[in-house]
């Protein structure tokens, strides 16, 4: 009599296992796909600033927000380099 | 209780409890047995779903690692006709939400012989929220991927674009589509009945499309985009282009085209002006031509740079003679003359020393008549005659460039061969793919390094007491040739009015950064070569020095800072 109720409570306890896993299985897949929900949008997020920091370093519009500020662009010939080498001597 | 009834109403309970088994039996081997298959289908298909996950495609960068086309989000409406109730009024709601004609829409939702319309594609995410929102009755919103050009009109050309599904159309989208493009991925999930994902039973990734980097500068080709605006402004031109090359990698720095298109509106632009002209058009290049002449003479030793001729204003070549530009008295000129002159009789003159046969030899070494196999689709190979075509007045007209068309890639990759000491370089736009070791650079020697010296002084003279002064840059020695040419009259012969200016040059000459080519189509009033285009080529070639920071060969010639 005591070994059948020892093996009812045993059975209970697995099955108990069994519906916690499956549980715990389902509760990490719904985090899995708000994770991928999260991650889709990040990525689209990332796009568009990518797409807004190429769209903001395009020449013409620095050149153009540069004259705006009233800068002029420098003239080539005033342009001097020195020589390392020289100016190491 | 009698133990007779007692055992009646159990043997009873025992029989009901028999036959709801027996029932319970049955059903469930209906269920199970007969039915199963069916019944698991359905229900398979009511929680487990198919689905394909788009690969995003690779991005194009400029040489600086700048995005020169990028995917974006963008969302799809769809619909199915035959869930909207009210397809009038829902029309109208929907045409309010994305600023669209009512009408069309109404349209689409009208017809229920269809389960699936597409209402708009790839719109703005935010627009679709504001929709979404509404939960209007048969509306479905997906994402997709947009394609999008950040620099607008920089480089459009060259990039081309690619298609509402995604796929290259036109330009590197085309020629780099398969490196570009992704795999798709899928996955079988799933889903609880409020449509979230559960469970993901069987997964194939997607692989994204590789980033490829090409050898186009975006600063360098915004700008020889906007000299090349100005210049058909001022000339009244109609079109113009400009190549500016790394003569030591073959690396196409810039490839422009005047006029241009925003490559984010394509399918509004013309395919005339979709075309990079540099790539897939020929000319006549005049007097740039004379390079190959004078190379020709110099290399198979019949002539030196000073060797001297005395040369008439015409010269007779079968049936038709040739005139210099300029009206003289008979002169006796240099080889080095006859190029910084641009003197016809003269080129003419070393054609007849050389024969038909050596020429065309000549021709081909330096890669006209054939693609020179830049990374671009629908290059052109331009048009060469073979010797055995040739007429009696066509040595009258090749060594000057008449009579045959090539393309400004070609000559730029014949200059660029010049600049870097005797040795071609294939062009190429693309510089590597990411991930991926960078191609082979693709070389072979066509002139000797003592005549390229040669030649390098001779086309400096050009620019110092030549015809092409104009392309003086302060600070910096140059090279470079002059032409103008008359296009060909569609009555035949030339037209007298409509001509292509060109220069091409290398700069600093004595150590060789940059080639640049500037090529005017059909100026108006002034027409020459050294007057319209040389003064392009100078301010791309300063401006680009500048950028690139590239020290000064002849610090002499720069005004004094004071």
């Amino acid at each position: 009599m005591a070994g059948s109720v020892v093996w009812i409570c045993v059975i209970a306890v697995l099955l108990a296992g069994v519906v916690a896993v499956n549980v715990a299985v389902l509760r990490l897949n719904l985090t899995l796909d708000d994770l991928s929900h999260d991650r889709a949008k990040l990525q689209a997020d990332n796009a568009a600033l990518q797409l807004q920091l190429s769209s903001a370093s395009a020449s013409a519009r620095i050149e153009r927000a540069a004259e705006e500020h009233g800068l002029v662009p420098v003239d080539p010939s005033q342009t001097r380099y020195v020589e390392l080498a020289a100016a190491a001597k | 209780m009698k133990p007779a009834v007692a055992n009646r109403r159990i043997r009873l309970l025992l029989a009901a409890f028999a036959i709801a088994f027996a029932i319970t039996f049955l059903r469930a081997f209906w269920l199970q047995g007969v039915r199963g298959d069916a019944l698991g289908a359905r229900a398979a298909s009511q929680h487990r779903e198919v689905v394909t996950i788009p690969a995003g495609r690779g991005t194009i960068l400029d040489r600086t690692g700048v995005q020169l086309a990028i995917g974006e989000d963008a969302v799809t409406v769809y619909a199915n006709p035959r869930q909207v109730p009210r397809p009038r009024a829902e029309a109208e709601t929907i045409a309010r939400a994305l600023g669209v004609a009512s009408e069309s829409v109404y349209t689409l939702l009208a017809d229920r012989s269809r389960g699936f319309v597409y209402i708009a594609r790839k719109i703005d995410p935010p627009r679709a929220a504001a929709l979404q929102h509404l939960a209007l009755p048969g509306l479905g919103f997906y994402h997709e991927e947009r394609r999008s050009y950040p620099q607008g009109t920089v480089a459009s050309q060259v990039l081309g674009y690619a298609g509402v599904d995604n796929t290259g159309l036109a330009g590197l989208e085309l020629s780099l589509d398969k490196q570009l493009s992704g795999t798709p991925g899928r996955q079988t999930i799933v889903k609880d009945p409020s449509g979230r994902v559960i469970d993901v039973t069987r997964s194939t990734p997607e692989r994204r499309g590789k980033d490829v980097v090409l050898t186009l500068d975006h600063t360098i080709q915004a700008d020889a985009e906007a000299v090349l605006r100005e210049t058909v402004a001022k000339w009244h031109a109609r079109a113009a282009t400009a190549v500016v090359l790394d003569p030591r990698t073959g690396g196409v720095l810039a490839v422009a085209g005047v006029p241009g298109f925003d490559a984010n509106r394509f399918p509004e632009t013309s395919r005339v002006i979709q075309r990079v002209r540099a790539v897939t058009d020929t000319y006549e290049p005049g007097s740039t031509y004379k390079l190959v002449t004078v190379a020709a003479a110099l290399s198979d030793h019949l002539v030196t740079p000073s060797s001297t001729f005395t040369l008439p204003y015409g010269i007779h070549v079968a049936d038709r003679v040739v005139h210099d530009a300029e009206e003289r008295g008979t002169e006796t000129m240099s080889v080095a003359q006859i190029l910084s002159r641009s003197s016809n009789v003269g080129a003419i003159t070393l054609a007849e020393l050389l024969g038909k046969d050596r020429l065309s030899r000549w021709i081909g070494r330096f890669g006209f008549g054939r693609t020179t196999g830049i990374d671009f689709p629908g290059e052109s190979p331009g048009i060469v005659l073979p010797p055995d075509k040739w007429s009696g007045s066509t040595i009258g007209n090749v060594p000057i460039g008449q009579g045959i068309a090539v393309t400004p890639i070609q000559m730029a990759s014949a200059y660029a061969a010049i600049a870097n000491g005797g040795v071609w370089t294939r062009p190429h736009l693309l510089d590597r793919i990411v991930g991926e070791p960078r191609p082979r650079l693709e070389r072979k020697r066509i002139v000797s390094p003592v005549i390229t010296a040669e030649l390098n002084t001779m086309l400096r003279l050009v620019v110092t007491e030549g015809t092409g002064t104009l392309a003086a840059v302060p600070g910096y020695v140059v090279a470079g040739k002059t032409g103008t040419a008359q296009k060909p009259d569609p009555n035949g012969g030339y037209s007298t009015t409509r001509y292509v200016a060109s220069f091409v040059g290398f700069v600093p000459a004595t150590r060789p950064r940059l080639v640049v080519l500037v090529a005017v189509d059909e100026p108006k009033g002034v027409i020459w070569g050294g007057s319209v285009a040389a003064p392009a080529f100078a301010e791309i070639a300063k401006f680009d020095l500048q950028y690139l920071e590239v020290p000064p060969d002849d610090p002499g010639s720069l005004p004094s800072s004071g």
